[in-house]
This record gives structure tokens, C-alpha cells and sequence, in this order.
């Protein structure tokens, strides 16, 4: 063979997407999308292990078998052509697979499912990156100006908002989250830090708690904010893919998203968006490009990345939207009340995000009242009952995230498990 | 089976090295540069495309094919047991092998953190680089990596520094580097750190940072090193150099998947650089404090003990002495070419696998764009064009492991060629 037609041979091949031909067929077909049946079939395409069962996926998403197939073919063609596919290549070899090229492409599908414009989106490493550079580079702040957050933030977040303090020289207020919290107050409790700190020029926004799976109407908050001259920064790192919404409805600038929690791509993969009119009041990544310029790859700066992963997304992309987000949205949901409803009437067990369905999705924590180490409590679901979870000490809790690979059956043995130690505490 | 095997069989899995692959139980050979049959054997333990001779290997490394497979099996591992893994093994895997990079480079395993690469790692040192006060100077070179200088740029934003830009003498020699780095201490008495960069990403060349260093250190100037081409490429002694900031790739020379590198911080100089965003309090002084990942790709980390098993057997010296025969393969054929300027000097002190060069004239970016496009459609050899440098620019080649000397009589007779 040779290198022509080498170079069209693996352009043909890159052009099958294997999660794309592993889904068509139910994607094609009249089956109910949110029955059990269904989900079996969605469940047989992961390989997770059987030593037990795993509802952590709250940390990152399990890749499901035709996503890792394809991101092991993407890593070995990445291995094999290496810089070729990434430098120059393409400029001597018009039909050679180009990695700049693929990942616009890929811009072009997520930018597509948010609604927005592919100059608005850069791929990052992961939600965290996202929000550091969105944080750090929001550069509306002048001293004095107050900060706000609630305690529902993620800790790192919660850390870069404090680093305001020293890097702009914002008065930082950290806001305490109603607990049990609803639609209402929680937008009431950012009014009120807005009115208790006139002037209040940023507000960070967890759209889903990771601690508790608690949903705020980002919406709402977003208005009102604007409303008093604030603006706000999101993240959506455990949101989108979870939970169906429309992106641009929402109103919001400056986000954060995951691509290897909820999507189900590689680990190492995430998302910013900055809305174009709003480019320039995030600072370009240590002064990169000329002064003025507003292209988003300037706000940053990740060196060589896992080129393989990127790749990967349109695959876990294909995976999840031949699904469609409305069943995976209501799968999860059904995920969650198999084991929340055993406990609506239990005193004993508080459910941390409420039943209201604008406030949650599918991740949710709980609580045994009688029960005070919520690391003990972990570790007694894994050792006695094989369940993975993640415990939350800050709310005496337990955090149950259910990722699509989990069934009915997985949901009833952790509510027999919460009631079992329940009883056992009397 | 059950849980507690399945804990053990875990640990063991993620432990497991592919050390005896039986490439090495079958090579007897001698190993120098020269052994074409031994080169042979590990050139097959790569699977790259025969589309085009790939001379690019500074981009990053390719995986040899059991890197590869372990990584495969690591992501597979990781994929099944997700947050159960990270959360109760992971660290321990983690600890073991930044306790091996450590005795590598002969340092702490407390001065050692991972990092997504090396520009992660400089980005922490050269913006959390505490010590400056306005006005104080901050010297950077024209051979330093691009983003590594922009850095540099922003800390007359972020530090209010007086930012100063310095040009390696070309043709280069080892005393020229030093004494241009001595001009530049004295031509800038208030000068309070300076970066380095080991070997050059534009041409290859190898400073001598050891002997800069130890001058910058006898004047209170903090040299913050750019290791990014160095570890791997050649054998040099780390702690020798005398640097106290370091950032490194392990996915270029080491050979790792990508996404991976390391930082260096000298113990007791941590406080010098800022913890990240409030991670930390002001008085930590934990190495780890100093960069802030996210969740990282955990299979690729899990994958370095297998490249540095890869590499261990086949001796970082004979590597090191196979990449410098690859590189004067291809430049003791176009020496003598009039038209041709090598910009590495003939001193192996100062170039290992990387040299760049430049057809004479030829300096401005498209010129060099134009010829990594001929010798791309022409004669099938992958390199890159290089611009930056105060001479002007190049063609970057950067051969390894599985490149062949033919590759590189290859490229000779094509640059040939193309003078005519």
C-alpha cells in the first residue's frame, strides 16, 4: 500500500465511529427508552466490576465498552503517527487526519448540543480547570468589591473564590446554604447577600451540589444577580449530562463543565464557556496573545494534552445522544426514588436534596440521624453490603450516585443496606 | 471470589510491571549505539505508521508497544473500578512511584509532585515565584520554550518585575552560554530569578546550567529550570545541576502516555513558591499544595513504572549514546555543506538526540514552513519549522528510538538534495 492510499485508508477508518455504530440500532428503533428492557441494554455495554457495586459515580463516569474501544484506537493512533497528526502533517498530506481539524469538529457537536457558538467553547483537562481560569480570570473586580459563594460550592472553587482576597483584593463572603433547602430560598439566600453586600460584582454558582445533589434555579439567581449588577460564574461540572435543561435558557456567561463525569469521556477531559460579548473580562492565561484579543484558546494554557481522550468525546458524545438526554435525565431520576422513596416516611434517614424534581436528578446524599461518622458509614456500606459510595463528613453523609451501568436492583440492595443499619441502631 | 482477594489480586494488579517481556531475555547483544541488530529489536517494540519517516519525536514521545498495552490495561482497570480504585488504592500506587522518580533523579520523594506536564509544572513555579519584589529583574532567553516565556512576560503584570530577554549566542559554544548568562547578571545587578532551559525545544542545544546555576546561585539569583527535553534524553546528574525549582515531561523522553509530567521543588525553598489558590495556609510547605489538578487520568500515571521498566533495561546510558549516533548520523553528512548551519556545536556536552538546523538565509517562518513542506511531500520525512530564534529560524529534528541511521542517511540526502 502506498502512503496515499494508506492516508485514505485511515481517514475511512477515522470516520466510523464505533460508539456510533454500537447505538444505531436502538437509536433507530420504536423501543421505550425508559423502560427496564431498554436500560438492560444499555447496562450490558459497560464492563464495570461484579466484586461490588458501585455508586460513586459522582467522582467521574465509567466509560462505557464502545467509548474505551474507541479511545484505545484513538490512543494507538495517536502513538503511531504522533506529532504528524498534530503538527504539520496536513499541510503536506491534504487528506492526512489532522488533530486540529477533529477537534473543532468535536467543538462544532458540543457547542451544537449547548446551543452556543464553537468560538464560546475550549476544551480543558476537567471542570476544576475550567473554573480556576473563569475565577482567576474574571477581571471585573476592583478592590474591596465583595464575592460571593455558599458553602454548596466545591471546595477548590470554594479555595479560588477565597484567593480573590489576595489576587484582587475582594471582600470574599462565604454564604451557609439553607439545610433542607428550597427553590425559593435558595435564590433568597443569594438576594440577601447581594443586599447585605451592595455592590457585589461576582457570585459563584454550583448548578448541582456535589456534596448533597442539590439543583439551584441557575436561572433565577442568574436574572436576579444581573438584576443588582452582579455577574455570575457556574459550575456545571455534575449538571450536564445528568440533567436536561436548556444551556442557553439559563443565561449565563462564564461555565464550567466535565466531559469524563456525566458525558462519559476519558478522564482528564472538560469544557469552558465564555458568552463572546463577555470574552474580554476574563483574562487571557498569562498574557497570552495580543492585548485585546478575544479568542477563547487564549484563556488557556494546558500544554500537550491527552490528545487520545479529546478524541474520545465525540465518541462518548455519539454514546449518550443516541440515548437522548430526556431518558437519561428520567433514568437517573428513576434511579434515584427506587431507593429515596423507601425512606420519604423514615425518620429515621434524611434524604439531602429535596423531593421537589427542579432540585434534583439522579446524584443524592443521605443521612442515618443516629449514625455520626459519616467516613465509618462508608466504610460499613462497602465492607458489609459491597456498596461504593462517598462519604460526606461535612453533612454527616453519603453521597449515592448512580451512573447508567447501575439498575433497579442496584438502588433496592442500598435501601435495604440504609435500613438494615438503621435497624441495627434502633 | 471474594472482597478480600479481590483487594489483594487489585493491588497486585496495579503493581504488576512488564519488565520481562522477552525482548530482553533474547537480546544478548552489546548494546552500544552501533549494535544495529540489538536497535533493531527495540525499534520493533514500537508500532509507528511507515506513512512518513516520523523525525519529530520533541512533540512527545511515542509509547513503545508494552507501554502501550499496560496503559490499555490500566485504563481498563481504572474504568471498571472508578472511584474505588482512586479512592483507596490510587495513592498508594501514586507514593510508590514518585518515591522511584525521586531516587532517580537522587532527590526527596517529598520534593517531587506529578503533574499533566511540563508546562504545568513551570506555569506553578514561574507564577507562584514569590521572592520578587517591583521592579526586581527577571532574565529569560530566545531559546526557551514559547509559553515558558510568556510566563515570564506576565510577571511584569502579576509581579510589576523588570522583564529582560536575552539572546544564546549562535553559533554556540560552551563558554559563549556561560558568558552570555554572566553579561546578563552583570548587566542586571537587581536581577532576582532567571529561567533556564536544559535543552532547547527550538534547536536541541544543551545549556550548561550547572555552571550558570552555580553563578546565578553566588550572586542570590534563583534559577528556575526547564527540564522538559533533558530528563530522558541524556544521562546527566540531577542534584549536580544545583537548581532548586525544576519542571519535567515524562511524556517526551521517558516515554509515558501523554498527559504526564513532574515539578521539583527543592525542600526548603517550597515556601517560596506560592501554594496554589488557597489550598493552602501561607506556612505549608508540602510540594503537592503547589499544583492543582482535578481529577488527572490516573491510568496514565499508573503506566510510568512500565516505561521506566522499558527504559531500565535497555540503560539510559545506551540510550542516551543511541540517540547522539542518530543525530550525528544525518549531521556528519551535511557539515561540510556550505549552505547548511547545524545549530547545536560539534560538543556532545551540548546536543544529544534533538539539533535543529537552517538552510543559509533561510530565516523568516515561512521559509521553514516551505521546506518542513518539501521534505514532508517530497521525501517523506516528518520535522517541524522552528521560528523564535534571534538568528532566525530552522528545521527542528528530533529522532528516537525508532528511527533507523537509515532514516537519518534519509533526511542527510535530502537536505543535500535541496541545496543541490
Amino acid at each position: 500500500m502506498d502512503r496515499r492510499d494508506f492516508l485514505r485508508t485511515t481517514a475511512a477508518l477515522a470516520s466510523v465511529s464505533v460508539a456510533g455504530s454500537a447505538v444505531t440500532a436502538y437509536a433507530q428503533s420504536a423501543v421505550n427508552k425508559d423502560s427496564d428492557a431498554f436500560w438492560k441494554t444499555i447496562i450490558d455495554q459497560y464492563k464495570v466490576t461484579d466484586e461490588f457495586i458501585n455508586l460513586n459515580a459522582g467522582h467521574w463516569g465509567i466509560m462505557s465498552e464502545p467509548v474505551r474501544k474507541a479511545f484505545n484506537e484513538h490512543t494507538a493512533f495517536i502513538n503511531a503517527y504522533s506529532s504528524h497528526y498534530v503538527g504539520h502533517g496536513r499541510s503536506a498530506n491534504p487528506s492526512a487526519r489532522n488533530y486540529n481539524v477533529e477537534r473543532m469538529e468535536i467543538i462544532d457537536m458540543l457547542a451544537a448540543k449547548l446551543g452556543v457558538q464553537s468560538d464560546e467553547l475550549v476544551f480543558t483537562r476537567g471542570a476544576t480547570e475550567s473554573m480556576q481560569l473563569l475565577i482567576s480570570g474574571y477581571n471585573k473586580i476592583n478592590p474591596g468589591d465583595t464575592v460571593l459563594y455558599a458553602d454548596a460550592a466545591y471546595y477548590s472553587m470554594a479555595a479560588e473564590m477565597r484567593h480573590l482576597e489576595v489576587y484582587r483584593g475582594a471582600n470574599v463572603v462565604q454564604l451557609t446554604m439553607p439545610d433542607p433547602v428550597d427553590f425559593q430560598s435558595s435564590i433568597d439566600l443569594f438576594e440577601q447577600g447581594i443586599k447585605d453586600n451592595p455592590g457585589t460584582k461576582l457570585i459563584l454558582l454550583t448548578h448541582m451540589a456535589n456534596r448533597t445533589g442539590v439543583i439551584i434555579p441557575v436561572k433565577e439567581i442568574t436574572a436576579m444577580a444581573r438584576s443588582y449588577g452582579a455577574d455570575v460564574i457556574v459550575d456545571m461540572a455534575h449538571s450536564w449530562g445528568q440533567l436536561d435543561y436548556d444551556f442557553v435558557d439559563q443565561g449565563v456567561d462564564f461555565v464550567g463543565f466535565n466531559l469524563h463525569k456525566w458525558i462519559g469521556a476519558p478522564l482528564g477531559t472538560g469544557l469552558m464557556y465564555i458568552k463572546k460579548s463577555r470574552m474580554l473580562d476574563i483574562d487571557t492565561k498569562s498574557s497570552k496573545g495580543a492585548p485585546g484579543n478575544d479568542d477563547i484558546n487564549n484563556r488557556t494554557q494546558t500544554g500537550t494534552m491527552n490528545l487520545a481522550a479529546v478524541m474520545a468525546v465525540r465518541d462518548a458524545l455519539n454514546f449518550v445522544d443516541a440515548i437522548g438526554i430526556k431518558h437519561i435525565d428520567n433514568r437517573f431520576r428513576a434511579l434515584r426514588h427506587e431507593w429515596t422513596n423507601e425512606f420519604i416516611d423514615d425518620d429515621r434517614v434524611d434524604i439531602l436534596s429535596p423531593e421537589d424534581e427542579r432540585m434534583h436528578c439522579g446524584l443524592t446524599s443521605f443521612r442515618i440521624n443516629a449514625h455520626d461518622d459519616a467516613r465509618a458509614l462508608g466504610r460499613t456500606l462497602l465492607n458489609d453490603y459491597a456498596i461504593n459510595t462517598a462519604a460526606i463528613p461535612e453533612y454527616n453523609g453519603i453521597r449515592v450516585a448512580p451512573g447508567l451501568y447501575s439498575s433497579k436492583a442496584d438502588m433496592r440492595a442500598l435501601a435495604a443496606a440504609i435500613k438494615d443499619i438503621a435497624n441495627k441502631l434502633g | 471470589m471474594d472482597r478480600r482477594q479481590f483487594l489483594t489480586s487489585s493491588a497486585a494488579v496495579a503493581g504488576l510491571s512488564v519488565a520481562n517481556f522477552p525482548l530482553f531475555a533474547m537480546a544478548q547483544q552489546s548494546r552500544d549505539a552501533d549494535d544495529e541488530n540489538f536497535w533493531a529489536i527495540i525499534r520493533n517494540q514500537y508500532d509507528v505508521t511507515s506513512d512518513v519517516t516520523n523525525l519529530e519525536a520533541g512533540y512527545w514521545g511515542i509509547m513503545s508497544i508494552p507501554v502501550t498495552q499496560d496503559y490499555i490495561k490500566n485504563t481498563h482497570y481504572v474504568n471498571q473500578n472508578s472511584s474505588y480504585y482512586a479512592r483507596r488504592l490510587y495513592r498508594k500506587d501514586y507514593n510508590k512511584i514518585v518515591v522511584r522518580i525521586a531516587k532517580k533523579l537522587g532527590v526527596g520523594a517529598d520534593e517531587i509532585v506529578l503533574t499533566r506536564n511540563a508546562t504545568e509544572s513551570l506555569q506553578s513555579l514561574i507564577n507562584g515565584y514569590n521572592k520578587l519584589q517591583e521592579g526586581d529583574t527577571v532574565i529569560y532567553a530566545d531559546l526557551d520554550y514559547g509559553s515558558m516565556q510568556s510566563e515570564m512576560r506576565y510577571l511584569k503584570t502579576h509581579r510589576k518585575a523588570n522583564v529582560v530577554s536575552i539572546a544564546i549566542p549562535e553559533p554556540a559554544s560552551y563558554e559563549n552560554v556561560i558568558a552570555a548568562y554572566a553579561k546578563a547578571l552583570d548587566d542586571h545587578p537587581n536581577c532576582k530569578m532567571m529561567l533556564m532551559t536544559h535543552v532547547s525545544n527550538r534547536t536541541g542545544l544543551i545549556t550548561p546550567v550547572k555552571e550558570v546555576a552555580a553563578m546565578a546561585k553566588a550572586r542570590g539569583v534563583d534559577v528556575i529550570l526547564d527540564a522538559a527535553h533533558s530528563w530522558g534524553q541524556f544521562e546527566f546528574d540531577f542534584q549536580e545541576l544545583g537548581v532548586d525549582f525544576v519542571g519535567f515531561n515524562l511524556h517526551k523522553w521517558i516515554g509515558v502516555p501523554l498527559g504526564v509530567g513532574a515539578m521539583y521543588i527543592r525542600k526548603n525553598r517550597v515556601l517560596d513558591i506560592d501554594p496554589l489558590r488557597g489550598e493552602a495556609g501561607p506556612d505549608n510547605d508540602e510540594v503537592r499544595t503547589r499544583v492543582h489538578t482535578g481529577t488527572m487520568n490516573f491510568a496514565a500515571v499508573m503506566t510510568i513504572p512500565a516505561a521506566l521498566d522499558f527504559r531500565e533495561n535497555i540503560g539510559q546510558k545506551n540510550i542516551e549514546g543511541r540517540l547522539r549516533a542518530l543525530r550525528n548520523q544525518w549531521v556528519d553528512q551535511v557539515i561540510d555543506n556550505k549552505n547548511v548551519e547545524i545549530l547545536t556545536p560539534q560538543d556532545e556536552r551540548m546536543y544529544a538526540a534533538i539539533t535543529s538546523f537552517r538552510l543559509k538565509g533561510k530565516t523568516s517562518y515561512e521559509d521553514n514552513r516551505d521546506l518542513m513542506n518539501t521534505l514532508s511531500e517530497k521525501y517523506g520525512i516528518f520535522t517541524v519549522a522552528i521560528s523564535g530564534i534571534a538568528k532566525g529560524g530552522g528545521i527542528r529534528v528530533s529522532p528516537s528510538l525508532y528511527n533507523s541511521r537509515e532514516d537519518m542517511d534519509k533526511l542527510a540526502a535530502a537536505i543535500n538534495d535541496i541545496t543541490g
